[in-house]
């Protein structure tokens, strides 16, 4: 799963989703560019709600990786 | 310099670099030890942020200090997972 950030988010939105994550359990691979910061989630993302973290202040957009068949 | 010359001096520098991301872990491993021990939480946003901030100060270049940060990120997520698994085999044992 990637969780991409809004530009320009401010530092403390990407410590609370960086947070939430962990404290699940997640590892995390953070990038971050010019505007704006890509995290890339590993583990069983499964259990993650989509919505609920596109819906934390700071995040644009969720994207899910199509498992493979 | 040739080629082969330079690649040879660009291994012996992984080598090093090689043996500097273990020992920086080994490090990271033993405040993991100590921020268990006293129920302080893995994710430490200011440490991390200090880490960042310092490494762009320091940095001498031709690496700009975007390439810098994305390169000591992976160092400290890598960091955060190794203190996670460790955290959890000590809980299994």
């Amino acid at each position: 799963m990637l969780i991409i950030m809004k530009k320009h988010a401010p530092d403390d939105t990407l410590d609370r989703i960086k947070e939430y994550l962990i404290t699940r359990d997640f590892d995390i691979h953070q990038s971050t560019g010019a505007n704006r910061t890509i995290i890339g989630v590993i583990g069983d993302t499964d259990t993650l709600n989509d919505h609920e973290i596109e819906a934390m202040p700071g995040v644009s957009q969720v994207v899910r990786i199509k498992k493979d068949d | 310099m040739d080629i082969n010359e330079i690649r040879t001096r660009i291994d012996l520098l992984d080598d090093v670099l090689l043996r500097i991301f273990n020992e920086r872990a080994r490090l990271a491993l033993e405040i993991g030890h100590l921020k268990k021990g006293l129920s302080l939480p893995v994710f430490d946003p200011n440490r991390e942020k200090r880490i960042f901030a310092r490494m762009k100060d320091e940095n001498p270049g031709p690496l700009d200090d975007g390439a810098i940060v994305r390169l000591f990120e992976r160092v400290v997520d890598e960091s955060r997972r190794l203190e996670r698994i460790m955290s959890h085999q000590e809980e299994e044992a």
